[in-house]
C-alpha cells in the first residue's frame, strides 16, 4: 500500500471520526453552516430580483459566467498582470516585494519591523497568512501579533488553527468563548453574545490604536489602478488599514485583477456566497499611503505578492482553482465538512477548496483527501461563484494519484481493476455477477447474515460497508436472465391500466441537443439600464436597502437645513455632553453646526476642512484622541449606492477615515444626486479619476456572526448607521456659500 | 420510438425489478424497448476512483453496444450523469471515440427524465396510497437537473402523499469508494438523512437511484427503522399494475427493516 500516508501522520479518516465523536463539535458546525446556506439563497433569490429591477448586472448565473471568464484571462496572463500591479502600486508611493517561499513572506515583514523599530502587529483575517503560518514566524522572531477578526481572535486566544475560511471558529460553543475572554480579562465573561462582542471591542479597541503595523490579506489586486481591495464586517480590515502607522499587505499572486471594472462583478458574488449579505460592510480600497493633508491612513504601505506554489499550480491542469475568491460557499455546502469541520482536514483550507488545494500545496501529506474526503455530490461546482469545477478537480487528483503510484485507491482498488478485467466482456460480466450473488447466499450461510436475507458482516474490501450497513440480498436473477427468460416485457397480453394519463402519442421529441443556456447580457444594456433608474427611484431604492440593515435614512430638503438636521440627529443619538467629531469641511457649515451643537448640549470636534497645512504628528494625535472619544462621527459619503444601500467615503486633505470607525454612531452625509445606481456605476465613477488613498464602500452598522452565526453589531466599528441626503441644486456656487 | 435499456451494474445485482418496472413503464408508452445484451457497466465506479485507463475501456465497451440507439434510457441518474458528463473527456485521448461519446451522451436517459421530458408524459394513471420522501441523487439533479422529473410523476400517483423534508438536496453519504473509504462520515451522513426523512413522516423513501437506496436501506436496518425503501420505477409499475405486489425476498428487499430488531452496530445509532 504505497499511497497510504507515511507513518505516525494521522489520515482524514482518524481525525474525522475523533469529530464525529464531538457531538457539540458537530452541532455547532451545522447552526452555522446551515444558516449561511440558507442566507446565501435567499441572498441570490434577491440578486435574481436586482437584475430583473435593473439594478444588478446579473443574476448569480451571469455574473458568474462573467467572473470566471475574467479569472481564466487573467490566470493566462498573470505574469503580465502582476507586474503591472506592481508597477501601479509603486507609482502610488507603496512598497511592493515579491516573496515565493513561506519563510520569505515572514522574512520581508520581520525586515520591515525592524527597520520601523515596531514590536506589535495587529492583523485583520488572511488565509494567505494562515498558508505560511506567519503569526508564529513573527512570534518566534519576538514580535507580538494580535488576530483582530472576531474569530480569529478567538482562535488565537484558544491557540488553534481556523476551522473555516470565513468563520474561523465555527467549531466554538459560546461557552467557550465565554471561557477564554473570563481568562484574558480576569473577570467573569457572560456568555451571550453582544457581551462577548463587547470584550472583543473593548480589548482589541488598544490594540489597533497602539499596533506599530497593521497586517492583511487582500480580497482583490487591481492591476489598473493599484488598489489593495479588503472585504470584512466587522471594521477590522479598516482599521488594520488606516490606524496603524504601517500597513502590511499578504496578497497571493492570484488575487490580481485586471481593472476596476471587473471589481464590481466580484463584489456582487463574494459577499452573498460567504454570508448571504449583498457586499460586506466594509469595502476597502487602500491605493497608496496616507495621502497630502490627510489626518490618518498608513505614512508606509507594503504590498507583498506572494508565490508560494501559485506559479506550480498555474501550470498544472488544476489552474482552475487559482480562481478561487475565498467565499467558503463550498465549504458551507459540503455534506462532509457539515459532519465533521475543518480541523478534520488536517489543513490550512478544508472543504471541497481545501481537498483540491491541499494536494497541491502540502503534496503526500495531504494525499488522502481527494478519496476520503469527498462523495462527489457535486454541491460544491454548483455553488462556486466563479464557476470552478471543484468535483472534477478532485476527480483529476484521485487519477493522478492512481497514476502515479500505478495502482488504484488502497482496499479496493485492485478489486476494481479486476472487476474492469472482468467487466470488458458481457459473459464475463454476467458471470461475476453470478458469482457475486452466490457468493452472498454462501455468506449467509456461513453466519454473515443478520437474518431474512441480510448480510451484516462482508469480507475484504467490502468490510467497511458494514461498518454501520447491512447489505441486501441481492435479486434472485439479474435483468439479463429475466429478459432471457422473457419476463420482463409484458407483450400484447399487457395489463391495460385504468386512468392512466397517457393522452394520445407522446409528442415529438426535441433534437437532443442539451439543455438551452442563457446567453449573458450585452454590455452594451448597461448604460441604458441605469439612465432609466430617475433619482426618485434611486433613492427610494436605497432608503430601503439601508433600513433593510438596520440603518436610518434622513432627508433633508436643501443644504441651508443641514445644521439644524444634523443637530436634532446627534441630539437623538448621543449621550448628553457628548462629543461629535467631523473630520471633513466641504459642505457641512461647521460654524453654524456647532454653534446648533452647543445649543443642545454637545460639543464639535471639527478638523479644519482641507485649506489647513499638513498635519503635523501633534494634530494627528489629538485627532486620534478625538476620534476614539467622540459620541458620534459625521463625514461627507462623496457617493451613495443605490444597489445596495451603500455609502461611498473618500480620503483627502483634511479628512479622516476614524470619525467613521472609531465612534458608535455613524452619520454621512450625501448629496441626493450623488445617489447612484449600482456598484458598476459606481465603479465607472471611481474610475474616471485618479483614486484617493482610501476609498469605503460602507453598507450598514459592522456586525460579525462568527459566534454561533448569532448576528451581532458593532463589533469593531459603529452600531448605528445613519445617513442624511441632501436635496436642493447641485451647484458649487451653493457650496461656496455654505462655506462661506 | 425505440429505446435502448440500460440497466447498471447496481440495479442488475440488487434491483432488478426496478430495472423491470422500468422496461414495462416504457413498453406501456409505446416505447419499442430493446435490451442491447453485450451491456456491462458504464465504468462510474472506476472513473470515481481515479482509474481512468479502465473506466475508458468500459465506456468503449458502452459506446460499441449502444452507439446505433436512438435513445439510451436507465433507470439510474448517476450512470446516465458518468455518460453525459464524463464520457467525452474521459475518451478525449481519442478524438473519434470523444465525439462518439459526446453524441451518445446527449441520446442518453435518466429513467425518469425520458418519461417527463422526451415522451412528455406525467401522469402514470398509478395509485398507491403511501405517505413518502423522495430522495434525488446528487447526479440527478446536480449533473442531469432530473431531480424534478420524478417528483412530477409522483405527484401524479393516486394515494401517494410527497413529504418534503429538511436538507433534500443534501448528499446521502453513498458516493460509491467513498462510501468505503470514509464509511464513518458516510453513515453519519445516511443518518442525518434518515432522520429528517422521519421526522417528515415519510413510510416510503423513494429514489431513482439503486446506489443512494442501498446506502440508506443498508443503514436504516442496521438501526432497525421502520421505513420502506423503494426504486421509483418500482413503486410506479406496481401503482401501474404492470409489476405484481411483492413477495418473498423481494417484498423484504424493499421492506428494508420493518420489525428489524436494532441491533449494536458500528456508528449504531438507532
Amino acid at each position: 500500500m504505497r499511497h497510504t500516508r507515511p507513518p505516525g501522520v494521522e489520515s482524514f479518516r482518524d481525525r474525522a471520526r475523533r469529530a464525529l465523536a464531538d457531538e457539540r463539535l458537530r452541532q455547532a458546525v451545522r447552526i452555522t453552516a446551515d444558516g449561511k446556506v440558507e442566507a446565501r439563497r435567499a441572498a441570490f433569490a434577491q440578486l435574481a430580483e436586482l437584475a430583473a429591477g435593473g439594478w444588478a448586472p446579473g443574476d448569480f448565473e451571469a455574473l458568474r459566467r462573467r467572473a470566471h471568464a475574467i479569472k481564466m484571462a487573467s490566470l493566462d496572463d498573470l505574469d503580465r498582470l502582476v507586474a503591472k500591479a506592481a508597477a501601479s502600486i509603486e507609482a502610488r508611493g507603496g512598497h511592493v516585494w515579491r516573496a515565493a517561499r513561506a519563510e520569505d513572506v515572514a522574512r520581508i515583514v520581520e525586515g520591515i519591523a525592524k527597520r520601523r523599530g515596531a514590536r506589535r502587529l495587529v492583523k485583520s483575517k488572511s488565509m494567505a497568512t494562515e498558508e505560511v503560518e506567519l503569526n508564529a514566524r513573527l512570534e518566534a522572531a519576538g514580535l507580538e501579533v494580535v488576530e483582530t477578526d472576531l474569530g480569529e481572535f478567538i482562535v488565537q486566544l484558544a491557540g488553534e488553527r481556523p476551522a473555516h475560511i470565513v468563520t474561523p471558529c465555527i467549531h466554538k460553543s459560546r461557552d467557550e468563548i465565554a471561557a477564554l475572554f473570563s481568562r484574558l480579562v480576569g473577570r467573569p465573561v457572560p456568555t451571550d453574545t453582544p457581551s462577548l462582542a463587547v470584550v472583543a471591542r473593548q480589548v482589541l479597541r488598544e490594540d489597533f490604536l497602539q499596533a506599530d503595523i497593521g497586517v492583511s490579506g487582500a480580497n482583490f489586486v487591481v492591476a489598473e489602478t493599484g488598489s489593495v481591495v479588503i472585504c470584512t464586517n466587522e471594521g477590522n480590515g479598516r482599521l488594520v488599514s488606516s490606524a496603524p502607522p504601517v500597513h502590511v499587505v499578504v496578497a497571493g499572486i492570484e488575487k490580481v485583477i485586471p481593472s476596476l471594472a471587473d471589481l464590481p462583478v466580484f463584489l456582487e458574488l463574494l459577499a452573498r456566497s460567504a454570508t448571504g449579505q449583498a457586499i460586506t460592510v466594509y469595502t476597502h480600497l487602500v491605493t497608496g499611503p496616507r495621502g497630502p493633508g490627510e489626518l490618518d491612513g498608513p505614512e508606509e504601505l507594503h504590498v507583498i505578492l506572494m508565490d508560494h506554489g501559485r506559479s506550480r499550480i498555474l501550470a498544472s491542469p488544476y489552474r482552475e482553482v487559482l480562481a478561487c475568491i475565498r467565499c467558503g460557499a463550498c465549504l458551507n455546502h459540503c455534506p462532509v465538512y457539515r459532519q465533521v469541520g475543518g480541523h478534520a482536514y488536517g489543513s490550512v483550507y478544508s472543504g471541497p477548496v481545501g481537498v483540491v488545494l491541499a494536494p497541491l500545496l502540502e503534496g503526500e501529506r495531504a494525499s488522502d483527501l481527494p478519496f476520503d474526503a469527498c462523495s462527489l455530490c457535486t454541491a460544491c461546482t454548483d455553488v462556486c461563484p466563479v464557476g470552478i469545477p471543484l468535483h472534477e478537480l478532485i476527480l483529476r487528483h484521485r487519477a493522478d494519484r492512481v497514476r502515479s503510484v500505478g495502482r488504484g485507491p488502497a482496499g479496493f482498488g485492485t478489486a476494481l481493476e479486476l472487476g474492469a478485467w472482468l467487466w470488458r466482456s458481457p459473459w464475463r460480466y454476467r458471470a461475476s455477477l453470478r458469482l457475486a450473488r452466490m457468493g452472498a447466499r454462501a455468506a449467509r450461510r456461513w453466519g454473515a447474515a443478520g437474518g431474512d436475507g441480510w448480510l451484516s458482516s462482508l469480507p475484504g474490501p467490502l468490510a467497511p460497508w458494514t461498518w454501520g450497513r447491512d447489505l441486501p440480498e441481492p435479486s434472485q436473477r439479474s435483468f439479463w436472465e429475466l429478459w432471457q427468460r422473457g419476463e420482463v416485457l409484458l407483450g400484447e397480453g399487457r395489463r391495460a391500466v385504468a386512468g392512466c394519463g397517457r393522452s394520445g402519442t407522446p409528442p415529438e421529441p426535441p433534437p437532443p441537443d442539451g439543455p438551452p443556456r442563457d446567453d449573458p447580457p450585452a454590455p452594451g444594456g448597461e448604460a441604458s439600464r441605469q439612465a432609466s433608474l430617475d433619482l426618485a427611484r434611486r433613492i427610494a431604492h436605497f432608503t430601503q436597502m439601508v433600513e433593510r440593515l438596520g440603518g436610518r435614512v434622513h432627508r433633508v430638503g436643501d443644504a441651508q437645513g443641514l445644521p439644524a438636521a444634523l443637530a436634532s440627529l446627534c441630539e437623538a443619538v448621543a449621550p448628553r455632553g457628548g462629543r461629535i467629531v467631523m473630520a471633513d469641511d466641504l459642505d457641512l457649515a461647521p460654524r453654524e453646526l456647532a454653534e446648533a451643537l452647543r445649543r443642545r448640549g454637545l460639543s464639535l470636534y471639527w478638523t479644519g476642512g482641507g485649506d489647513v497645512p499638513e498635519p503635523g504628528p501633534d494634530r494627528v494625535e489629538a485627532w486620534r484622541a478625538e476620534a476614539r472619544r467622540a459620541a458620534v462621527g459625521i463625514t461627507v459619503g462623496r457617493y451613495a449606492v443605490a444597489e445596495t444601500g451603500s455609502v461611498v467615503l473618500l480620503a483627502g486633505p483634511g479628512q479622516g477615515r476614524l470619525a467613521s470607525l472609531l465612534p458608535a454612531v455613524q452619520v454621512t452625509v450625501v448629496r441626493e444626486s450623488d445617489v447612484l445606481a449600482s456598484l458598476e456605476e459606481l465603479a465607472r465613477r471611481l474610475g474616471a479619476e485618479p483614486l484617493p488613498s482610501s476609498v469605503a464602500i460602507v453598507t450598514g452598522p459592522s456586525r460579525s456572526a462568527d459566534i454561533e452565526n448569532d448576528l451581532v453589531l458593532g463589533v469593531h466599528g459603529p452600531s448605528q448607521v445613519h445617513v442624511v441626503l441632501v436635496g436642493g441644486h447641485d451647484d458649487a456656487a451653493r457650496r461656496d456659500d455654505l462655506r462661506a | 420510438m425505440r429505446v435502448a435499456f440500460f440497466v447498471g451494474c447496481v440495479n442488475d445485482v440488487f434491483f432488478a425489478r426496478a430495472a423491470v418496472g422500468a422496461a414495462r413503464i416504457l413498453e406501456h408508452l409505446g416505447v419499442s424497448v430493446h435490451f442491447p445484451e453485450q451491456q456491462t457497466c458504464c465504468g462510474q465506479a472506476h472513473f470515481n476512483s481515479g482509474q481512468r485507463l479502465q473506466a475508458a475501456a468500459l465506456a468503449r465497451h458502452f459506446l460499441r453496444t449502444f452507439e446505433s440507439a436512438e435513445y439510451v434510457v436507465a433507470p439510474t441518474g448517476s450512470c446516465v450523469a458518468m455518460i453525459r458528463e464524463h464520457y467525452s473527456a474521459l475518451l478525449a485521448g481519442d478524438p473519434a471515440a470523444a465525439r462518439q461519446g459526446r453524441a451518445l451522451g446527449v441520446r442518453t436517459y435518466e429513467f425518469t427524465q425520458f418519461v417527463t421530458e422526451v415522451l412528455g408524459v406525467e401522469d402514470l394513471g398509478a395509485r398507491c396510497p403511501v405517505t413518502a420522501a423522495y430522495h434525488t441523487s446528487c447526479h440527478a439533479s446536480r449533473l442531469l437537473g432530473a431531480a424534478g422529473a420524478a417528483e412530477r410523476l409522483l405527484r401524479c400517483v393516486r394515494g401517494l402523499t410527497l413529504v418534503p423534508f429538511e436538507g433534500a438536496d443534501r448528499c446521502c453519504g453513498f458516493g460509491g469508494a467513498f462510501a468505503v473509504k470514509s464509511p464513518e462520515v458516510s453513515v453519519a451522513m445516511a443518518d442525518d438523512k434518515l432522520d429528517a426523512i422521519r421526522a417528515a413522516g415519510a413510510d416510503v423513501v423513494v429514489s431513482a437511484d439503486g446506489s443512494c437506496l442501498l446506502h440508506l436501506m443498508g443503514r436504516a436496518r442496521r438501526r432497525g427503522l421502520r421505513l420502506r425503501f423503494v426504486h421509483v420505477a418500482e413503486l410506479l409499475a406496481e401503482g401501474m399494475g404492470l409489476l405484481a405486489p411483492p413477495s418473498g425476498a423481494a417484498a423484504l428487499r424493499a421492506d428494508a427493516a420493518a420489525g428489524a430488531a436494532a441491533r449494536p452496530a458500528g456508528g449504531g445509532r438507532s
